[in-house]
């Protein structure tokens, strides 16, 4: 990566920008994906993500991982999506607007145990949320998770932790779920 | 837990529209030319813009010192008659009297 960086001073924003959608469109685009749920938002969000990304392409200094930056840029552009589209408060201990968006989606293949799945990580609260999928999709760092989210690796690490029970209390609880 | 781990490598239950990721890509590459092309229009149409809203304003700054020549001339002959009001009648006869006295002298000359 660094290397490809370092390219990137005598190329062109442009072919860098590309060798990085190249790169990273898919992981970027399965991140935004389980942040945002429904495909045509996720979408939506890439695309406003890579506009950041190129925007703020020449501005990059290095200080961090490219990588690093770019999950910086989806995760504030997933977070301000999911502000902008909140129609419900949580009265109880389920989002239901993550649920009832992903039931909502025509490319989502509903089945029980995905069902499951998905009640589990509705249990979690945005943020927790966001960690949890970029500790299972990247089996990335704390440190590196802290500095996508902009928070302390203590911090981190409690509120990771903290979405790990729940997630495993509500598997554990739904035993049906061990069979599929 | 592992299960889940396992399942969350691929897609929890998500699906993509076919050819997605290919196509995604392609428009995503094009975004900085297409922003490009974007600003030369937003500059273009600005400039338009600016020339069409110009015309109407010089035209209106024309009109409207027509109108205004018009409403002087209007108001100058108010004024006069105004005037002729206000005068006395024997100023009146008195002027009379001298410019038909003038006009007759004028056709009429002396002649020695």
């Amino acid at each position: 990566m660094n290397s490809l960086f370092r390219f990137s001073k005598s190329a062109s924003t442009e072919r860098y920008f590309n060798a990085l959608v190249e790169e990273h469109h898919d992981q970027l685009y399965w991140l935004i994906r389980k942040w945002v749920s429904v495909h045509d938002d996720a979408e939506d969000v890439l695309q406003n993500t890579w506009m950041k990304i190129y925007k703020g392409l020449p501005g990059f200094k290095g200080d961090s991982k490219i990588s690093t930056w770019m999950y910086r840029i989806a995760y504030h552009e997933s977070l301000r999506f999911l502000k902008k589209t909140k129609t419900n408060y949580r009265l109880d201990d389920i989002d239901s607007d993550y649920l009832n968006r992903l039931k909502a989606d025509t490319y989502f293949d509903v089945n029980q145990a995905h069902l499951v799945l998905h009640q589990a990580l509705g249990k979690l609260k945005e943020k927790e949320r966001f960690l949890f999928t970029l500790k299972q999709e990247k089996e990335m760092t704390f440190k590196e998770m802290g500095a996508i989210l902009g928070m302390n690796e203590n911090s981190i690490k409690t509120i990771y932790y903290k979405a790990e029970k729940k997630v495993k209390n509500h598997l554990q609880i739904n035993t049906d779920y061990e069979t599929v | 837990m592992k299960q889940f781990e396992k399942k969350s490598v691929t897609p929890l239950g998500y699906k993509t529209p076919e050819g997605f990721f290919e196509q995604s890509k392609k428009s995503i590459k094009a975004l900085p030319r297409k922003k490009n092309r974007q600003t030369i229009s937003f500059v273009s149409f600005s400039a338009a813009a600016s020339i069409l809203l110009l015309v109407p304003i010089t035209t209106m700054n024309f009109n409207t010192n027509n109108q205004l020549t018009q409403w002087e001339e209007d108001e100058f002959v108010t004024d006069l008659l105004m005037e002729t009001l206000v005068m006395e009648e024997t100023q009146i006869d008195a002027a009379i009297e001298a410019s038909l006295i003038a006009n007759f002298e004028n056709e009429n000359p002396l002649k020695p």
